[in-house]
């Protein structure tokens, strides 16, 4: 019966990925080699699947050491035959349409497309961004921290960079960035807030330096909220592009593992993203800033003003495994009034008693797509609003008016693993580098140390020089291995639909779980699979 | 929708391979992950592409 299908198998051995995957309760097949995504029947799923399956099983059998081993294959042979049965059901007429449907595809170089000719360039163009921890002092002590664990122990838990140090580093950075043009810098910690003097001292100077290096820099910030007060909320909405904010939902889950904090954290976000998004509808109001939305873009919120004259924000929180409901603590964040959400499941090392396991992926997946319905559910509700408000501020000709309030229900859920942009999306290069750790991304700590990114910092290993020296030599190679290191240099990946959308996950995920830097780290990978499936499905309801 | 499918996004990867890497784009890990490669939903900063791929959607649509 599979007798139409063998061309087909053909094309997924040629490295053609092709998943399908049920969402919501409808069916969804992704070409990952193309981009392609289609939503369709129970038959037309049944057969990709059967076909990638088949595929699977007979890559499996012919490299058994590298893919699980004879009982994996044996396990996707018995999965061929349970796809068969279902397929008998369907009559053979409907099974022809089908198979007549997706040759259509297949020519049209819609599905099972062969993977796009890439040649990456692994062109060293400079530095583009920089993690600037500006102090390692910090006002919380969360359970989870990465700074306060394992070899990556931030060192003197009470350094602040100096505002000399902080100098050096955008000089750094600037005299390393070659052509670009856009840099950003992010000021990490500890929590940045308690070295706000500094912090704002290098944001001057980098200014200054703009023009006469033809430079724009974009600042980021990530803290805890502790200490972030009025004082601080003319500076941020002026100079810093996007602000995160660190709460991880409900009272009791964020308390638990965030020192308690929740209630003067929540108190002070809040008064800050009133004040930041009063000044958003004050500039929208105001001019057609750089950072306007074009009509009819499709892109999110967060993203496209962030870079412009109109400032972003995210509330971002961790997830572990004391909350895999953790759809409550995004769904509580919303209903405190934020819009703009982020929550990431913890990355510990075994024995940890947060650390997610294996055994809960299981919950996560359910829990992604329990997520993905109640973002459609209020989005969708959120665009009825609008276009009812539209009507009416056309009929009585009313003036735009800045939100009384931070708790307004009127602003979409933009929960930030749930954005795709089908269409201007990043690029290829882009999709297959990865996070550009150690190749155009680096971390400063306050002592002017440089370490590949923020999660690096400590890991003698990967010390690569000081902002003073530049860089050592002698670590030049491990640049090197960064950089030589996409998701198309990865096996573990290449038979995964998600590799375009992770590039092959985060290196120190990989060194820290398995203390090998060419791994990948498997329950994130899961995890990651998860979200990306729903996120896919949602596109079909144009509600992200 | 076809009875068996519906596109809800086109192949782009084979055409997007001529016009990348003008590398102005941001960095993933400063935008609101700092733990997980989340790269594909960054925005593109490259205006000639970002134009022509609006130009696309907007024949789609």
């Amino acid at each position: 019966m599979f007798g139409g299908l063998s061309n087909l198998v053909v094309a997924t051995k040629g490295g053609v990925v092709v998943h399908a995957f049920k969402r919501f309760g409808k069916h969804f097949v992704y070409d990952t080699e193309s981009g392609s995504l289609l939503e369709t029947s129970k038959l037309f799923y049944l057969l990709c699947k059967a076909e990638s399956a088949v595929g699977s099983a007979e890559s499996a059998v012919g490299a058994e050491s590298v893919l699980g081993g004879a009982e994996s294959s044996k396990q996707k042979c018995a999965g061929v035959s349970q796809l068969e049965k279902e397929i008998a059901k369907f009559t053979a007429s409907e099974l022809e349409q089908a198979r007549r449907d997706i040759e259509t595809l297949k020519v049209g170089e819609i599905l099972f497309v062969k993977p796009p000719d890439i040649k990456p360039q692994k062109l060293n163009r400079g530095l583009k961004a920089m993690c600037l921890h500006i102090t390692h002092k910090c006002n919380l002590a969360c359970k989870y921290c990465f700074a306060e664990s394992g070899e990556g122990l931030y060192g003197a838990a009470d350094e602040c960079m100096s505002l000399a140090v902080g100098k050096r580093a955008i000089d750094f950075l600037i005299a390393s960035s070659g052509a670009r043009q856009n840099l950003e810098v992010d000021f990490f910690g500890g929590e940045p807030l308690l070295n706000f003097e500094v912090l704002k001292a290098i944001v001057y100077y980098a200014r200054g330096l703009e023009g006469k290096h033809s430079k724009k820099f974009n600042f980021t910030l990530t803290t805890n909220a502790l200490a972030l007060d009025k004082k601080h909320f003319d500076f941020l909405n002026t100079e810093i592009f996007n602000v995160v904010i660190s709460i991880d939902g409900r009272e009791s889950v964020h308390n638990k593992v965030r020192n308690n904090s929740y209630k003067r954290v929540m108190d002070n976000a809040k008064a800050f993203v009133k004040a930041r998004t009063s000044a958003r509808v004050a500039i929208e109001n105001g001019a057609s800033g750089s950072g306007a939305t074009k009509k009819g873009s499709s892109k999110n919120y967060a993203s496209e003003n962030s870079r412009g004259g109109i400032k972003s924000y995210y509330i971002r929180g961790t997830f572990t495994a004391e909350n895999l409901d953790f759809a409550n603590d995004v769904l509580h964040i919303y209903k405190q009034g934020f819009s703009n959400i982020s929550l990431e499941p913890v990355v510990l090392k075994g024995g940890h008693r947060l650390e997610i396991k294996s055994e809960h992926l299981a919950q996560i997946d359910k829990e992604y797509e329990r997520l993905g319905k109640a973002v459609a559910k209020i989005n969708s509700e959120v665009s009825k609003g609008e276009i009812s408000k539209k009507q009416t501020a056309e009929n009585k000709a009313l003036k735009n008016e800045a939100p009384k309030n931070a708790n307004n229900k009127n602003q979409p859920l933009n929960f930030f693993h749930f954005n795709i942009d089908k269409f201007t999306g990043p690029c290829v290069e882009k999709r297959i580098n990865a996070c550009g750790a150690g190749t155009e991304y680096i971390a400063v700590t306050p002592n002017g140390d440089i370490y590949p990114c923020h999660q690096f910092a400590g890991f003698s290993e990967y010390l690569l020089g000081n902002v003073y020296d530049g860089l050592n030599k002698d670590k030049i190679y491990i640049g090197e291995k960064f950089l030589n290191t996409t998701v198309l240099d990865r096996l573990e990946c290449e038979a995964c639909f998600a590799k375009y959308h992770c590039s092959g996950g985060c290196f120190a995920n990989s060194v820290v779980v398995n203390n090998n830097f060419y791994s990948v780290y498997r329950v994130g990978c899961e995890m990651f699979k998860s979200r990306l499936e729903v996120a896919l499905a949602l596109l079909s309801q144009k509600l992200m | 929708m076809n009875s068996n499918f519906k596109i809800i996004a086109s192949p782009f990867m084979q055409k997007d391979i001529k016009v990348s890497n003008c590398g102005e784009c941001a960095s993933s890990c400063q935008s609101a992950c700092k733990t997980s490669c989340t790269v594909a939903n960054q925005s593109c900063e490259n205006e000639t592409r970002v134009n022509t791929l609006e130009q696309q959607r907007e024949a789609q649509e």
